[in-house]
């Protein structure tokens, strides 16, 4: 059960992360390390993260978005979003507007 | 109002529960025709509630989880989420959006924001070293006649 497989694919200046199945405090932590090892393994300047293949998600997935913002600002030492949020469906896109993180949701791939 | 169907659960506080404890709530609730998005807002408000009793109430310990569902007449949903743990010092204060007492974990602060928003009612009840007791309500909106023959 929740099997998660985060796809990852390092274009250098950009990594984009295709993200699946659940995400919750308990699969965050394993899809966190992942993600950590490509964005300090080439410091891209541009994270983005699709939720296309997303089946279930809780704040645990904004605490990771989060932090992902915090870890992109600290490889790139700047203070600008440098995350894009793609493909999000309607209560993962509640639970992002819950944030305040709308304004990381793009619509084009 | 009258309770119409009833289940009860009780988990141990392992991580690795969360899934596990909203899937079956979800399936319980399922007789009633929910839509998909009802199911979704359920699931989420169940996972915030278990994970608090996780890494809030039984913080570097392991404890019990009680979980009682209710089918309610009207197509309402009755959850009650209970845990022996801590305890919530101030209770206005967790209810507060985006305040967290662990941010060095990533966490967002959003559980009981979550709940409130996803379901219709959420009643909070904590007492120090005692326990919480989450209790969250749902008016389905797809009209079920599961239980009316």
């Amino acid at each position: 059960m929740n099997r998660n497989r985060v796809s990852i694919v390092n274009e250098g200046e950009r990594i984009i992360v295709y993200l699946s199945g659940e995400i919750d405090h308990y699969t965050a932590s394993i899809i966190r390390g992942e993600i950590d090892s490509a964005i300090h393994g080439s410091a891209p300047s541009l994270l983005v993260l699709d939720f296309e293949k997303v089946s279930f998600m809780d704040s645990a997935g904004i605490g990771l978005i989060i932090g992902r913002i915090n870890e992109m600002k600290r490889v790139n030492s700047v203070n600008d979003d440098n995350v894009i949020i793609t493909n999000t469906n309607g209560i993962i896109e509640s639970l992002i507007s819950l944030a305040g993180l709308s304004r990381l949701i793009s619509k084009i791939n | 109002m009258k309770i119409l169907n009833e289940m009860k659960l009780t988990i141990p506080s392992k991580s690795q529960n969360e899934g596990f404890s909203r899937t079956a709530i979800a399936a319980f609730v399922a007789q009633l025709d929910p839509t998909v998005q009802e199911i979704s807002e359920i699931k989420t408000a169940v996972s915030e509630a278990v994970t608090n009793c996780i890494v809030h109430a039984y913080k570097n310990t392991m404890g019990n989880i009680d979980i009682v569902a209710r089918i309610l007449s009207e197509n309402k949903i009755y959850i009650r989420i209970k845990d022996k743990g801590c305890g919530i010092e101030d209770i206005k204060q967790a209810r507060e959006a985006l305040f967290t007492t662990s941010p060095d974990e990533e966490r967002a602060g959003l559980g009981f924001s979550v709940m409130e928003s996803f379901m219709d009612t959420l009643r909070v009840t904590s007492r120090i070293g005692k326990g919480t007791t989450v209790v969250m309500i749902k008016s389905l909106k797809t009209k079920s006649d599961f239980y009316e023959k």
